[in-house]
């Protein structure tokens, strides 16, 4: 089953601009542009774009939050615009994780709190609570006001906030930001899990390498609309991608048929820029191996999620 | 140096009555604040007395109640922009910022001032007329030149509220207690000398009371010059405020981080 | 583990209302505002508006009226001010879970409202006894019952109103000022000052006024004095707190639906 349909969302915002005191202009800001994409059970789903490229709103169009001017939407086959109550019980939502506690409660009562506004009774929301510090590795901070909170910190209370009611569909507006790398890597080996249970997560981020480490399938945005999707894998293979080849080759000091350069050791280094690295490399050995040389190591550098962003959103920036 | 502040302030004040004269709703409800009390007390009076009271009377109170919206405004305004300011983070990027904290306070003042001194020409033009025909016109504008000087002091308190502020961190519980004993001691709405006598002291030693008995004096034409001997006392709340101010901001947010909402 | 879900209204108004109480115990500053503040502005309310007739300082009927129109008025003060804290609400991003979970806007408004009940109580009592050591007014109720009665409707429809005033104001910028005047309007309205020291007609016009129902009903029991008939003044607050529950739930609805639209509830 689709856990998360998403068909040709748009959204507009109005906006009221004054010019002077007494006119009024109305600007109109298109945020979204005809959106469709698909989620499946278990899958963690990537969107990527540009700051203000519109993914904040999708994902507040899913969550219930904001009508789309058209379009529809699902979650779990419940219609996000005529049953918003419905869907609202199975996701957990992670919007600004800066933002939403009270200051003058403990993390732990935060927790707790909107646990029970979830209807939980207090002793299971508080068992789930400090159950859900732990896994996010809040640890006694848990037990300090909200208002001495890093954003490190609140971020964690966040990703625990979304998971309080255990929903079955989580959707995370940027979760990781401010988290230090010992921190992101246990959210993201928590993400996993939760998609190995079962879950389904819809997670937006700039952290390219996260996002590739992450997602089975990623979607980029750019001014509301979809540029490119796939797997990362597939992002990258349409894009035509280079992978560098780096030979170390330890008796030589100049090779004249290759780019090259001299690495920190001293040794001579051939480079190779080639959109087929296996065919290229057996070659590329081959020469070598005909002419004596000796190699040190070789390294096969593949593109990054990183260039496939830059290349399609530059690409269309640079328009 | 002064020129630089002095641009600073500009800046901040053009942005401050940009943004309040967008809200033009809460603009004429400031103005018609003071007219509708005073209206309602003088009915009461009217009920009470069973014929009309004096329409001198009535003037009394709307300018009494007048001031009172402007001290409502000034002291709500900027105990609110402290704690904006702290929630926003945006405080701590003006403290790394080349620009003198008490200017932006003093910026955000000046504009509730000139909201206030809005609201005053309004509602006592009104009043004067109403009260007095034209022929009272000419002290009446005399009177907005002194509001002006009287509402200075006021500024001083202003600072404190925002210190107190920094540290309470509640900006309705601050001003509250403020606006609370400003209203009960300043003679806005009916003459001191019915308080005890306590209370007359402090409202004699604030300069609330003398806005409000510069004005009216002016206005009716009792006002006598001697009491404007009265002004460098007051002026002294304005340096009390900078100092007490300069005191929690140094020791507070620059020491425990602005962190605490 | 499983986790039971019970989309319990009672659950959710106990959260609220424990979040309420811890963070008011934990607000001393709020606390030690209301201390300092209510004898003062009780002093200014009775004196303002004796102020055409100050003789009648010495009149313990007239007195005592004025006493229970500012305990009235710090009544409503209370919901007002609870109705206001939407505007927290808002800019700290909570509106959004809450609405995640499903709660509406009075319930979640419950946990202010609660403090504004302790606020009532305490500073009520205040207010009582600064009115009777100061002005020598009389502390007893004359209709025990039906102020007793009016007290709980009045306090329901507060309630209610404190989130239909919520969804009014939370487009406005600057909603505190709006909120501090209408303090002082609404008690005239209302009748929390007896509208028989009004002018006859202006009484007259008064009792058009639903919130004099509600209210003025309260002041009425407590000082035995009655413009309308006692029944039908109740019959009347239960049809107006009926009224004011439905347009409560159309408030937060609106409000929400605004929400939805526009991406935020706008505090331009
Ligand atoms: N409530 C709103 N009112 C007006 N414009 C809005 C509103 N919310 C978003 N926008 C505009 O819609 C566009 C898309 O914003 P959105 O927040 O969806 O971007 P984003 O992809 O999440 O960006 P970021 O990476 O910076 O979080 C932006 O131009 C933004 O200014
Ligand atoms: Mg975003």
């Amino acid at each position: 089953m689709k856990e998360i349909i998403a068909k040709n969302l748009t959204k507009k915002f109005k906006k009221k601009v004054r010019k002077g005191i007494f006119n009024t202009e109305e600007r109109v800001i298109h945020a979204v542009k005809g959106v469709s994409f698909e989620v499946n059970h278990g899958e963690i789903f990537g969107l990527l774009g540009p700051n203000g490229a519109g993914k904040t709103t999708t994902i507040k169009i899913l969550c219930t939050l904001l009508i789309p001017d058209s379009g529809e939407a699902y979650i779990h086959g419940y219609n996000v615009i005529k049953e918003p109550n419905k869907v609202r019980e199975i996701i957990g939502v992670v919007l600004a994780p800066d933002k939403g506690f009270y200051e003058r409660l403990t993390g732990i009562e935060n927790l707790v709190y909107y646990g029970r506004l979830y209807g939980m009774n207090k002793k299971d929301a508080y068992k789930r609570a400090e159950e859900l510090v732990n896994l996010v590795d809040l640890g006694k901070d848990a037990y300090r006001f909200v208002e001495e909170y890093s954003l490190g910190m609140k971020a964690k209370l966040s990703i625990a906030k979304s998971l309080i009611h255990d929903p079955s569909i989580i959707i995370l507006d940027e979760p990781t930001v401010g988290l230090d790398p010992i921190s992101s890597r246990k959210i993201r080996a928590l993400i996993h899990d939760l998609a190995n249970s079962g879950k389904t997560i819809l997670i937006t981020s700039h952290n390219m390498w996260e996002v590739e480490n992450l997602c089975n399938r990623v979607i980029m945005i750019n001014k509301g609309e979809i540029v490119s999707q796939g797997t990362p894998k597939e992002l990258k293979e349409k894009l035509n991608l280079s992978y560098f080849i780096e030979i170390e080759v330890l008796n030589a000091d100049k090779i004249s048929d290759y780019e090259t350069s001299i690495n920190e050791k001293g040794n001579l280094v051939v480079k190779i820029e080639t959109q087929k690295p296996n065919e290229s490399l057996i070659k590329v050995l081959d020469k070598l191996r005909e002419k004596n040389y000796i190699i040190g190591s070789i390294k096969v550098i593949e593109p990054t999620l990183e260039e496939v962003f830059a290349r399609v959103i530059g690409g269309e920036k640079g328009n | 140096m002064v020129r630089k502040e002095i641009n600073q302030l500009l800046a901040i004040l053009e942005v401050e009555l940009k943004n309040i004269l967008r809200e033009r709703g809460t603009v004429g409800f400031s103005i018609f604040f003071p007219i509708l009390i005073s209206l309602s007390t003088y009915s009461v009076g009217t009920g009470i007395l069973g014929k009309p009271p004096s329409l001198e009377l009535w003037f009394y109170q709307l300018i009494g109640f007048t001031i009172l919206m402007i001290t409502i405004v000034m002291s709500a305004s900027s105990a609110w922009y402290i704690r904006q300011g702290l929630l926003s983070r945006r405080l701590e990027y003006i403290f790394s910022a080349p620009v003198n904290p008490i200017i932006i306070i003093a910026s955000i003042s000046l504009t509730s001032g000139i909201l206030g001194f809005g609201i005053f020409l309004t509602v006592g033009l009104i009043g004067v007329i109403v009260t007095y025909g034209l022929s009272n016109l000419s002290n009446f504008f005399i009177s907005l030149l002194i509001l002006i000087i009287a509402l200075i002091p006021i500024l001083g308190i202003n600072l404190i509220i925002a210190a107190a502020t920094i540290i309470g961190k509640e900006p309705e519980a601050i001003s509250q207690p403020v606006s609370a004993i400003v209203s009960t001691t300043s003679g806005l709405a009916y003459p001191i000398t019915i308080l005890p006598f306590i209370l007359k002291i402090i409202g004699e030693s604030m300069p609330y009371y003398y806005a409000a008995y510069y004005v009216r004096s002016i206005i009716e034409g009792y006002f006598n010059i001697l009491s404007l001997g009265n002004l460098p006392f007051l002026f002294l709340y304005l340096i009390f405020g900078f100092v007490i101010y300069r005191y929690f901001e140094n020791n507070y947010i620059r020491k425990e981080g602005a962190y605490g909402i | 583990m499983e986790y039971k879900f019970k989309n319990f209204i009672i659950t959710k108004i106990s959260a609220e209302l424990g979040k309420g109480l811890k963070i008011y115990t934990r607000n001393k500053v709020w606390i030690i505002s209301d201390l300092i503040s209510t004898p003062f502005w009780v002093i200014f309310l009775f004196l303002t508006l004796i102020f055409y007739a100050q003789y009648l300082l010495n009149n313990i009927n007239v007195v005592t009226s004025l006493m229970w129109g500012i305990f009235l008025f710090i009544f409503m003060n209370s919901f007002m001010w609870a109705g206001n804290s939407i505007v927290q609400s808002v800019e700290s991003g909570i509106i959004d879970n809450i609405i995640l979970t499903n709660t509406s806007l009075t319930i979640h408004l419950l946990g202010r409202n609660i403090t504004g009940m302790i606020d009532i109580l305490i500073s009520g009592v205040i207010a009582l006894l600064t009115s009777s050591y100061i002005f020598g007014a009389t502390l007893s109720i004359s209709e025990p019952i039906l102020f007793f009665i009016s007290l709980i409707i009045a306090v329901i429809f507060y309630l209610l109103f404190a989130s239909v005033y919520a969804s009014l104001i939370i487009s406005l910028r600057s909603p505190w000022i709006v909120t501090n005047v209408m303090n002082f309007v609404l008690p005239f309205l209302s009748g929390a000052i007896p509208i028989q020291l009004f002018q006859k007609n202006v009484a007259d016009i008064i009792i058009y006024s639903p919130f004099y129902y509600i209210t003025g009903q309260i002041a009425s029991a407590a000082t035995g004095v009655y413009y309308v008939d006692p029944y039908l003044m109740l019959l009347i607050s239960i049809v107006f707190t009926v009224i004011m529950f439905f347009m409560s739930r159309i408030a937060a609805n609106k409000l929400i639906q605004k929400f939805r639209k526009e991406g935020k509830i706008s505090l331009i």
